[in-house]
């Protein structure tokens, strides 16, 4: 938030998510390891290290690229958003590990730069099935190893919100790029279609949640409001709104979350300040609209961050009329006080 | 829509129909052929008699046999960690030793000692011609030729 | 070959401009461009090294830009 920036933001939910990662982590690399020892007793070190790291790093990755529309579909997952990125350099770590000890495996011993081997020793551009796999591995890693870098909020400010998020964007190729390393690599050289049908199911797995979370946005925002009664919109009944929960209105493109809070509704904008998250898809915690993104927080009545943080986001006039929820959709300057409507 | 969510929805779109073809062309391109990897060492039972020997600085390699010759073995031993992580060991056709004509016998790591079985036709021929070829970087690395290894030498 | 040597060596000395960019920048420069960095841990400066080190030209034209202002 506003105040000065530290290493890792760790809090108390945080370090529980980051116990719980190391733990998975753990638990996987003994667990491969143990069972291909078992399997393949003729298993080298370094092969074990290669295919462990690679993975677990894979798993994660779908486990990131699901998180996203989870949340949009059910806010029981909004905890796995919270550290998200933690998540990430985490699985960065794991493939830049896989990396490290395949240049060095593959290429290092030889009397040509490591490099410099990588692209030079397979120069198949025409061929499918003989692809130079280990160059679209190594642009996933490159790709990731940029958000990785980038994954501190000083980023975020300083190369603009825009940038930034288009750069993240980029992991939607780098998956993309680490199917295909997965499929014109160690695929080749297996005979068990197990492994094929795991990585088809991943991708059609991340592609139906997607597509899932996109369309169901996409009827709420189409979602029209015809009841107007001095500037003000009809939207819902009164007791549809959960206790410190929202629902978000979507009218003139705008989204405004309309929040019930000690039965109270306030209406605010729908985009944090910090990263646009989703405000309306939070909760109220400690007397404070908390983003599920990051945890950037709002007073219900007028938008403001508690200080000494200082963001603030528009406020809208909401009342109640015979338990119907009636929202006026023009804003008022960020961080105005609004008296809110009670509901009987 | 957000601009962004809208983003992401035309990505995965895109994604929706890529992904899976990317991965069924992938998946029938595999080779029909038994991939490298099965020709790795089995852990079959080392053969008594060991026929002949060929010594070199990083490896040792020899034809091993059970006492009625009926049954056939390729020994290899590294000694020390060779520069080449992963290679496979052919039996050139003859003449030339182009790999992709040749039978292939097995593969080795960088590290550690290797069994391969070998076809029991292959007695009957006076000449072995083995070749080390590594994969990854095409290259021939070493060409090991043993005379009548099938028989003792008389 | 010689190509990809040729790109290799100007990433090589591009990222190591970078590092030693880093330096003085999140010694000083990084408080200069952004308010939150003021008083900011060790912690938090080195964290963000490995991205000064790729994105300096970036944050080079940041300093100079807040620099004038400050002057003018």
């Amino acid at each position: 938030m506003s105040a000065s920036y530290v290493a890792v933001g760790w809090n108390r939910q945080k370090k529980i998510y980051d116990w719980l990662i190391a733990g998975f982590c753990f638990t996987y690399l003994l667990l491969f390891i143990s069972v291909t020892l078992i399997v393949n007793e003729q298993v080298t070190f370094e092969t074990l290290l290669i295919r462990s790291t690679s993975t677990l790093a894979v798993l994660l990755l779908h486990v990131i690229l699901a998180i996203g529309p989870l949340c949009r579909l059910d806010k029981k997952f909004l905890p796995l958003l919270y550290n998200r990125r933690h998540l990430g350099v985490t699985m960065f770590t794991f493939a830049l590990a896989h990396g490290g000890f395949s240049i060095f495996q593959f290429h290092a011993l030889g009397n040509t730069n490591p490099f410099v081997s990588l692209f030079i020793s397979n120069t198949n551009f025409n061929s499918f099935a003989a692809f130079p796999f280990q160059a679209l591995g190594f642009f996933a890693l490159l790709i990731f190893f940029l958000m990785a870098i980038t994954s501190h909020d000083f980023w975020l400010h300083n190369l603009s919100p825009r940038v930034w998020k288009t750069l993240h964007m980029f992991v939607y190729l780098a998956y993309l790029l680490v199917v295909m390393h997965v499929m014109l690599g160690v695929i080749q050289y297996e005979n068990n279609p197990v492994f094929v049908i795991i990585i088809l199911a991943g991708a059609v797995t991340l592609i139906t949640l997607h597509l899932l979370a996109g369309s169901k946005e996409r009827k709420l925002d189409k979602r029209k409001f015809s009841l107007e009664q001095e500037g003000f919109m009809y939207v819902c009944p009164a007791e549809e709104i959960e206790d410190s929960r929202a629902k978000i209105f979507c009218i003139d493109k705008e989204r405004i979350a309309v929040y019930r809070h000690e039965n109270k509704l306030y209406a605010i904008h729908n985009v944090c300040k910090h990263q646009g998250g989703p405000l309306g898809e939070g909760k109220i915690l400690d007397g404070c609209i908390t983003c599920p993104w990051h945890g950037y927080q709002y007073l219900p009545h007028n938008g403001q961050s508690p200080p000494p943080f200082k963001e603030k986001v528009s406020t809208y006039d909401v009342k109640i009329i015979d338990g119907k929820v009636w929202l006026n959709p023009v804003p008022f300057p960020e961080g105005t006080e609004r008296p809110g409507a009670t509901i009987k | 829509m957000k601009p962004l969510r809208k983003r992401h929805l035309q990505v995965w779109t895109a994604w929706a129909i890529l992904l899976p073809v990317g991965i069924v062309l992938g998946w029938l391109a595999v080779p029909y052929q038994q991939p490298v990897k099965l020709l790795q060492s089995s852990a079959a039972d080392l053969l008594p008699v060991i026929m002949q020997t060929k010594e070199h600085n990083d490896y040792t390699v020899s034809i091993r046999s059970d006492h009625k010759h009926t049954a056939w073995q390729l020994e290899w031993k590294n000694k020390t960690a060779l520069t080449y992580p992963s290679a496979v060991i052919y039996k050139a056709g003859e003449p030339g030793n182009d790999p992709g004509k040749a039978e292939l016998i097995g593969r080795i790591e960088a590290r550690g000692d290797y069994v391969f079985e070998l076809k029991p036709g292959l007695a009957q021929s006076s000449r072995l011609k083995l070749v080390l070829y590594d994969f990854i970087h095409e290259a021939v690395i070493d060409t090991i030729i043993f005379k009548n290894p099938f028989r003792y030498p008389e | 070959m010689i190509f990809i040597t040729t790109i290799l060596i100007i990433m090589a000395l591009y990222l190591l401009a970078g590092l030693v960019f880093a330096i003085p920048f999140v010694i000083k420069g990084v408080a200069v461009i952004d308010e939150g960095a003021r008083g900011s841990s060790w912690g938090f400066r080195l964290i963000i090294i490995p991205g000064v080190t790729v994105f300096w030209p970036v944050l080079l034209n940041k300093w100079l830009h807040a620099s004038k202002i400050k002057r003018s």
